[in-house]
This record gives structure tokens, sequence and C-alpha cells, in this order.
């Protein structure tokens, strides 16, 4: 039997003690694609609430849209998170984002909780008509405002992601900002229509 | 005793007001990265594309390890699994006949490497004689409104084909096995069609979302060509600019929070020093006392 092993030569399992199965070519064979994922996945519906049981956070879900400069607007409500509704809908295959605010001016804000998230926790997504798509947390991180990981954030995906979003890092009183983003990365879990 | 007592007491006053000043400014939400670290992870899927070839057992292990992180029993041509989800690292897939043993020697094998972020097709490509483990990108970065599409010949009976989509040529002579890059085309639902040399064809609709990544494979069908459409990743279609401005500042310095930092650190730090040293003075008089 010919060499077909291509790219760098590595150790597999398999030293030979097994009997060899009859194996040739195949003329005329017609490929078989019905255990292929379809494309056509059933469209997911808006989402329309969030909750992180573990942290006690819950809000419902506005939309969120870009500014001329195609900058992100934030939610108008520091009490009430919203959904990037130009993007990915959370369950869809890509990365969904959600914000919501740390803080209003005078006290604590919908995301005031989030950097406590943990991975392994859940977010539960509320849809439309009554669904949920549920995620579990990846990973927890802080990252400059100057240096924003845009890819990491809405690069391509081929499953249901999603991300959450919220202020840190020191409040520049000058400016009336915060320095940085935290950001929860969330994979799904599952979907219940 | 008294001058070790006098020292603790100046350093206690000095260290408070620090951390009074710091306060001012030090974030209010910890997110530690040793706490959260992740687990980055990439995607993985494996394809069948050899036309004449029998069906596979198909085997992914860790690199150098010897049990399999994901085994797919007699995977047929033109069987493409789900993405894999994997983290990042070396692996390797190793492709068995069907039904055997996975101590026998496996008849094809390949390393992928996985980046985070990043999802990959492992294919075995071209005919039974020189069947080929590929490993194919499936990611891409694309500009606002714009998708990408790859087209791959699977086909052992039409070996040179002409493609097109939306009624452009995206392909003008693309041959079997070979592994073109995605085009950057329209986002928006369109014919795809294949056609060969000896006027067999095939079409069929796929619907470019925006900023997705999609893969058309041309396989040998029951009667002639056949196309099978896949979705590789999606992403949003406008990705946005920059960061997110989340925060008003009601958490970060309360009450203090009209006046500058530095100036709050100081007020705080004299009226730490002052209680400290309050503290102290009643503690001292304690001891004095018979």
């Amino acid at each position: 039997m010919s060499e077909r092993t291509s790219g760098i030569s590595t150790p597999v399992p398999g030293s030979g003690d097994g009997q060899a199965v009859e194996w040739g070519p195949v003329p005329d064979q017609v490929a078989i694609t019905s255990g292929v994922a379809g494309r056509d996945s059933d469209p997911v519906a808006e989402p329309v609430s969030v909750e992180i049981p573990a942290l006690g956070v819950r809000s419902r879900l506005d939309r969120l849209k870009l500014d001329a400069a195609r900058v992100l607007i934030p939610p108008a409500d520091p009490a009430v998170a919203g959904w990037f509704s130009g993007g990915v809908r959370p369950g869809e295959p890509g990365p969904a984002v959600i914000a919501g605010h740390l803080d209003s001016r005078t006290g604590p804000g919908v995301f005031a909780r989030l950097g406590q998230a943990r991975p392994g926790q859940v977010v539960v997504i509320g849809l439309a008509g009554g669904g949920t798509a549920r995620f579990r947390v990846d990973a927890v991180r802080t990252y400059p405002k100057n240096a924003f990981p845009t890819a990491e954030v809405y690069g391509p995906a081929p499953d249901p992601q999603l991300r959450l979003i919220t202020c840190g890092g020191a409040f520049n009183q000058a400016r009336g900002h915060y320095t940085d983003n935290v950001i929860v990365f969330a994979s799904e879990l599952s979907q219940s229509g | 005793m008294l001058l070790v007592a006098r020292f603790v007491r100046r350093l206690t006053g000095i260290g408070t007001a620090l951390l009074l000043a710091t306060a001012a400014l030090v974030p209010v939400v910890f997110a530690t990265s040793a706490a959260s670290a992740r687990a980055a992870v990439g995607h993985v899927r494996l394809a069948h594309l050899s036309p004449d070839t029998p069906a596979v057992d198909v085997y992914l292990y860790p690199f150098g390890g010897s049990t399999p992180k994901l085994v797919l029993k007699a995977v047929p041509y033109g069987g493409v699994s789900p993405y894999e989800r994997l983290a990042v690292g070396q692996y390797t897939v190793a492709m068995r006949p069907a039904g055997a043993a996975a101590t026998t020697p496996p008849v094809l094998s390949a390393n992928v490497r996985v980046a985070t972020g990043r999802a990959y097709t492992v294919a075995g490509m071209g005919p039974y004689k020189s069947i080929r483990l590929q490993v194919l990108r499936d990611s891409l970065a694309l500009p606002a409104g714009k998708a990408g599409l790859r087209v791959i010949a699977a086909s052992l009976k039409e070996r040179v084909l002409k493609v097109t989509a939306g009624g452009e040529t995206i392909e003008p002579s693309l041959r079997f096995a070979e592994t073109p890059e995605y085009r950057q085309w329209p986002a928006t639902s369109q014919k795809v069609t294949a056609d060969a040399s000896d006027g067999k064809s095939a079409t069929a609709d796929v619907s470019l979302a925006p900023g997705s990544t999609n893969t058309v494979v041309v396989l040998d069908g029951k009667s002639g060509l056949q196309l099978l459409a896949l979705r590789d990743a999606a992403a949003p279609g406008v990705t946005p600019v920059g960061a997110v401005d989340t925060g008003l500042g009601g958490l970060a310095a309360d009450s203090t929070a009209a006046i500058p930092a530095v100036a709050a650190g100081v007020i705080a730090g004299v009226i730490a020093g002052v209680m400290v040293g309050g503290v102290l003075l009643i503690r001292r008089r304690r001891a004095a006392a018979p």
C-alpha cells in the first residue's frame, strides 16, 4: 500500500497488529449528503431578555444600533441592557453581542456585577415567542478601550457565541468614561423553542 | 518601644492615606486573568471528498495522544461532519477503512494546528490512488456587506468545471481536488452553477449572509453533478468600530465624584491620619493607665 500520509510524519496509534480490512477504489460512487448539517437551520427569534442567575443579573433587551462612525451606541437606560441588532442573534451561528452599563451617574447599573462572572456560569437569553438560548461562560477578560479586541469579539464563528460587554478600569473624570471594557465570552449550551 | 510605636503610626497614616487616594481611581470591577483563565478554542470539521474512496472511520487525536477526542464511523463520500469545538493546539486526523480496528495503521493522516477563534475543514481529497488529507482554513475577515464563497471540485467524472455565482464567473477553470481560496462576494441569495466541458451542469440556490464564509462542493450525484452548499462561519454583516462606552461613573468615586481625584485622596488621607492618630492616642492612654 503506497504511503498516503500527507503533512509531517507523525506518530498515530495503529502499529499493524490488527487485521487489515478489504480496501480498494470504488468506481461510480454517488455522494451521500443526507447526514450533512443543513445550511438553513430554523431562524432564531429575536432576543428579548438576558439573565445570569448566578449573579442575580436580569434585564430586558433593547436594540442597539451603530452611529455614523459605526461605533456601537450604548443603551439609553443604565438599568437596561441591549443587543447589537445589526449583528448576529443569540442562538444563530456567529458572535452575538450584548452591552449594558456598569453604573449610572449615581449608583450601580444593570451590569454592575458582570465582572464577577466565572467560567461555567450560565447565561439565559429569552427569545421572542417564549424560547430560550442558553450559553456557558468560557472567559471573563478586561481590555483597555484603546486596544479593544474587535476580531475576538466580532470575528466569525461557526457556532452560536455570545459576548457580554460592560465598562471597567479607572473612571476618567475629565472624559466621563471608563478606561476599560470588561467582556464575558460564552458559547452555546442549548436552545429550546 | 515608643519609637517603634511612633514609626508604626506614621507608616499606618501614610499607608492609609495612599490606600484611600488610590481608592478614588481603583477599578470597581476586578476581572483577574488568573481567576478567569480561558480555554482558547477553535473549530474543526472533517470531510470525505474522494469520489472513489470507500467509507472511512475518522479519528481525531491530540498530537501524540492515543485516545481520540472524536471518532466518526463510516463517513461516506460526500460526508461532512459538524464543527467540533477544540482547545487550541496540535491535533492529528487519521482515517481508517470503515470497520477497521483502531489498532490498525491508518490509510491517511495529517496534522492540524488549531489557533484561537479559527475554523478548519480537514478533508480527504483527490482520487483513491493519490488521496490526501487537506487542511483548509475556514475563517476570513470580510469587508462590510460581503460574504466569502469558495468552491471545491470533488467530482471524478467531471475534472474541470466553470463555476458561476449570481451570473458572474467565480471559478473559470476549477480543477478536481484543487483547494481554492475564498472569493469576496456580494452577500445576496444567488444561483451557483457548475458547468462541465461535456455540457453537464448542476445548480443550487445559495443565500450568502453578510460576514459569512460559505463553501460549495461539487460532487458526483445520482444523476450527474450535485452541489452541496455548506455554511462555514458567520459574523455580523457590519463590524462595529472600537469599544463600547457602558459606564457613567456612579460606582467610581461615590460622593467625591465632583472633586478632583488627587484632592479627594489628600482629604481622605488627612482624615485617615487623624483617625489613626486618635486611635493610637487612646491606646497609649490606656497603656499608661495603671
